[in-house]
């Protein structure tokens, strides 16, 4: 019988107090749960952790109980906390997860092993991790890469594999570099470039098959051509079989086409297809020899293995044939042209029954949408990015809204500011999606003081900079100087007869700075999380804005003050604490004082008010300075969905020439956040109690 | 003092060497005919200047061309009294010389200058053309030959920098663009002297950039900067140095995006 209560409580509340993350209840309870019902594996894990925990950050703490807590839920035996722990400190937190979910959806057998030390798959994959680029890493630059290559028209729909896309055929799903290469131990060392390519490829190769027609199959649109083809496909008695062989024939004339056009693909591709060949597995019966040997020819030039004697002519015949998807002018027609001609060689040539799945006759990892039975969606789905708020996985869909209904009828809705909402998924907006209600700030009496000396500082320090911003113009009526150049040719003039003019001095003034700047702060109930020093966030906010005050108040700039927050989309709040017309007075800091935690945030729609709001003001620069914690979250607005809506919010304010700058207040927040803001538009904070020293060396940055 | 040069003969040796792109040529030729002042629109580095250079050789005409920026005062444009052994010298600015000598008279990017100055050229776009200048006390009739030519570039969009309407409606407006794939790859290869396949797998690549244009890329890619990469690649620069150094890294400080359009360019040159 285990019985260390004492320790285990003890070493509990260590940890506890060393990363104080108690705000989040789930967690402490999660421990407790999983403590009731495995103490020793519970113990065990709380000692090891807190040997090595000067190395671990709070949010890796919190994965791993996270984890060790679901791998309970799931039964799952023989759980080494020791090799969890290691994977944890060896990777990045988002692939740590990647690893964790990929072992999850192991089957049966498979799962009980990949949690111990001695799995070869888990620990390869944990290699393979360390080395590899995901997607997801790369997320971006693919994106503005096949931009690059499709044009504005159609934008070309990808995902990385796992994530919440669904399973059509208008998005490419791109594969986990790693799960694509099983067993490619040789690929582990290879340079991060392959991998990195092999997605540019993937992207490529699908553009390819829109250039080259792929789904215009005797039609106008893509629709009625997909169509077509399954139709066509459907009509044999093997359907798959013509399907993987549909596919083959047409890959060869797609890259031939792609290669013509972008010859620099040449050596990767050859690279890729030395690796590709190196792991096909063996053929087991004649007709695949057949199959196998006809892949390797027409990608590769030769082949390992070549068909059986009696089939030599039949293949050289389909070689032969089969040139003609090389040529420039070749179609989509000329590949089933083939398909139909290959299919009927290999029904005269063997007697092998046919096809009960589809087979894959094609060289990349990845899925082009199949034509037929498109696979089951894969279970992970929409884990992936749970981590990131740290949360244990529930039913959180953005598609199901619970308000779905409710607002449509409500009269706050009707009252409201809507707002669209960014659908990355569908690469579109939902019109009037959001509600957003200003509303009256909360006030308190009495205002605690700052402190005085630093208050002073900062007065001086942007007086001292408003100063610089004077300049000397020339040419003026009255001045503190003599203009020599007006004053040389206003001599000359007068002794060519002509009167002196009158501008002749040189004066100091003072140029505009003509800038406005809102500042928009989040007040979700993120903000009541502790700092290290036991203050609630929202506690040092609150005082770094009114030194920001002070400063701006010396620099006699335009601003406002916003926070929101909100609970669903028909009740996104948007509080003033300070507009455009009023002064920074007494009241607005009464309302600064008043700041508290409220409930969620819905980002993108409190961008877009903010974009409308400054619309009207007619200063030449606009600043959005947006505080943050970096993770948009409401009902049906999470994960990648409220990260892409805020990104886009953030580009409509762009395109109305304001200049938005995210500081975001979570020193964890993984690099893909600051994306959100672009390329150094954002700071991620890393002590939130340098808050203030932050927000004032940035906004003098950015408004010099 | 320059003096008139009247017509010059039309050499054949320095053709200035044009790629039309559609009817500027006849457009602005019969704008000059019928004396009408022409605008010029288009983003920087399309050929605009290049225009107006073949277009004053194909008209014979002397070319005067003016870059305005925010100090050219009026005195600048029209003339000044000089001071030469105690003798005071009326000197003519260049839109003076222009008016006398009738030549083509380009004043390059004109939003840059101050308003005052630029609403001298106003008396000179109506019917009158005259210039007046209040120190000599003097109006002058432009002659026969005087054509005023303005360009600007829209996509420069800050709030500050606008043609006012009342200038804009004065003019004759031609609106240039990147020409044709065949023709910039013809252009390319001219003006860096390289061979026509390169220089159209860099308008290809050029082609593919544009794609980016306000959804990523600010500004857009200009001709000049395809002939500075070419010229790069003639000058021995490894194909995707110089594609890095002339076409990706003055258009985009993100590092996403310089690596998405490298990745492009590796398509063609890789
Ligand atoms: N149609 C064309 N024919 C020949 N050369 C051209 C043409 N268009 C552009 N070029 C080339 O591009 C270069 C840049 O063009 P140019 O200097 O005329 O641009 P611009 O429109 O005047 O630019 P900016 O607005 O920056 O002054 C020229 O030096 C020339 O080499
Ligand atoms: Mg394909």
């Amino acid at each position: 019988m285990f019985n260390e209560d004492v320790a285990y409580q003890r070493l509990w509340r260590r940890i506890v107090n060393r990363y104080a993350f108690t705000r989040n209840i789930q967690y402490t309870n999660a421990i407790e749960k999983l403590y009731k019902k495995q103490p020793e594996l519970t113990y065990q894990a709380l000692k090891s952790f807190s040997e090595e925990r000067e190395r671990l950050e709070p949010l890796q703490v919190q994965a791993y109980f996270s984890q060790l807590l679901q791998l309970q839920q799931k039964r799952v035996g023989g759980v080494d906390p020791e090799y969890l722990l290691q994977i944890l400190l060896g990777l990045e937190l988002d692939h740590a997860w990647r690893w964790f979910y990929f072992g999850l959806h192991q089957n049966k057998q498979q799962l009980q092993r990949y949690f111990s030390s001695e799995d070869e798959q888990s620990q390869a994959l944990f290699e393979g991790l360390k080395k590899g680029v995901s997607a997801f890493d790369v997320e971006r630059v693919l994106r503005y890469y096949a931009d690059a290559l499709t044009g504005p028209g159609q934008p070309l729909k990808f995902h990385p594999k796992d994530s919440t896309a669904p399973l059509d055929h208008d998005y490419l799903h791109l594969p986990d570099r790693v799960m694509a290469y099983p067993d490619g131990e040789a690929l582990v060392d290879q340079d991060e470039d392959l991998h990195f390519w092999l997605y540019k490829w993937l992207i490529t190769h699908e553009q390819g098959h829109r250039q080259a027609g792929t789904y215009f199959y005797e039609a106008e649109d893509e629709e009625t051509g997909r169509q077509a083809l399954i139709e066509y496909l459907q009509s044999f008695t093997d359907p798959f079989m013509a399907e993987a062989l549909f596919h083959l024939f047409e890959d060869v004339r797609v890259e031939a086409h792609l290669l013509r056009q972008y010859p620099g693909f040449e050596a990767g591709r050859a690279q890729l297809m030395q690796l590709e060949f190196a792991f096909r597995p063996e053929p087991e019966s004649p007709r695949e020899r057949f199959l196998e040997a006809l892949l390797q020819q027409l990608h590769w030039g030769k082949s390992h293995i070549r068909p059986e004697k009696p089939w030599q002519a039949g293949f050289e015949k389909l070689l032969k044939e089969s040139e003609g998807l090389l040529e420039k002018t070749s179609s989509v027609s000329d590949t089933i042209r083939i398909t139909g001609l290959a299919y009927a060689q290999l029904e005269t040539l063997f007697s092998e029954p046919r096809l009960r799945e589809p087979l894959s006759l094609t060289l990349l990892p990845y899925e082009l949408p199949l034509l037929l039975d498109p696979p089951p969606a894969s279970p992970s789905s929409s884990d992936q990015m749970r981590h990131l708020w740290n949360e244990p996985a529930e039913d959180d869909n953005p598609e199901e809204d619970t308000h779905e209904d409710s607002t449509e009828g409500d009269i706050s809705f009707k009252q409201a500011f809507k707002y669209d909402e960014w659908d990355y998924r569908e690469q579109s907006y939902r019109t009037n999606w959001c509600a957003l209600h200003e509303q009256p700030p909360g006030e308190v009496t009495a205002v605690s003081t700052l402190n005085a000396p630093q208050v002073a500082q900062i007065r001086r320090a942007f007086e001292w900079m408003a100063e610089e911003d004077w300049t000397r113009q020339k040419r003026q009526l009255e001045g503190d100087e003599i203009d020599l150049d007006a004053w040389v040719e206003g001599m000359t003039d007068l002794r060519a007869g002509q009167p002196l003019p009158e501008k002749l001095y040189t004066q100091q003034l003072r140029k505009k700075r003509d800038l406005c700047a809102t500042i928009l702060l989040d007040q979700s109930d993120s903000t009541a999380r502790l700092t290290p020093t036991g203050e609630p966030v929202i506690g040092v906010e609150r005082e770094a804005l009114r030194y920001l005050c002070e400063a701006l108040e010396a620099l006699r700039d335009e601003y406002a003050i916003y926070t929101y927050s909100g609970d669903g989309r028909g009740q996104v709040d948007c509080f003033p604490l300070k507009t455009f017309e009023e002064h920074y007075g007494l009241t607005v800091q009464y309302r600064l004082q008043a700041l508290q935690p409220l409930s969620q945030n819905r980002d993108g729609c409190a961008i877009r008010h903010i974009t409308k709001r400054m619309e009207m003001q007619p200063a030449r620069t606009k600043l959005l300075l947006h505080i943050t914690d970096g993770k948009p979250w409401d009902h049906g607005y999470t994960q990648k969905y409220a990260l892409e809506d805020t990104k886009k919010a953030i580009q409509e304010a762009r395109a109305q020439g304001i200049k938005v700058f995210g500081v975001i207040c979570d020193p964890y927040a993984p690099a893909y956040v600051k994306s959100t803001y672009g390329p150094g538009r954002s700071v991620i904070l890393k002590d939130i109690n340098g808050l203030s020293d932050l927000l004032l060396g940035l906004y003098r940055k950015i408004t010099w | 003092m320059a003096k008139a040069t009247a017509k010059r003969a039309k050499s054949t040796e320095n053709t200035p060497f044009y790629v039309p792109m559609s009817d500027e040529i006849e457009l602005f030729e019969a704008a000059f005919h019928a004396k009408l002042p022409v605008l010029l629109k288009g983003p920087t580095g399309c050929g605009k200047t290049r225009f107006v250079e073949y277009m004053a050789w194909h008209l014979s005409r002397p070319l005067i061309t003016v870059a305005c920026n925010e100090d050219l005062s009026a005195s600048d444009l029209v003339g000044r009294y000089l001071i030469t052994n105690e003798q005071t010298v009326w000197q003519d600015g260049p839109l003076t010389q222009g008016v006398r000598q009738g030549a083509i008279t380009y004043l390059d990017e004109i939003v840059e200058a101050r308003n005052d100055t630029v609403v001298l050229i106003h008396p000179l776009t109506d019917h009158r053309r005259i210039l007046p200048i209040d120190k000599l006390g003097e109006q002058i009739q432009a002659s026969d030959g005087f054509l005023l030519v303005m360009s600007y570039n829209p996509g420069y969009q800050s709030v500050r920098k606008e043609l006012k309407p009342s200038t804009r409606q004065r003019f004759v407006s031609l609106e240039f663009n990147f020409p044709t794939q065949e023709k910039e790859a013809q252009i390319v290869a001219h003006e860096s002297d390289i061979s026509f396949d390169v220089a159209r797998k860099l308008v290809y690549l050029g082609g593919k950039i544009r794609n980016l244009a306000g959804q990523g890329l600010e500004d857009e890619l200009s001709t000049r900067l395809l002939i500075y990469a070419g010229q790069l690649m003639k000058a021995d620069i490894p194909p995707l140095s110089a594609c890095e150094a002339a076409l990706i890294h003055p258009l985009t400080d993100d590092r996403d995006l310089q690596r998405s359009l490298l990745e492009v360019a590796k398509n063609y040159f890789g």
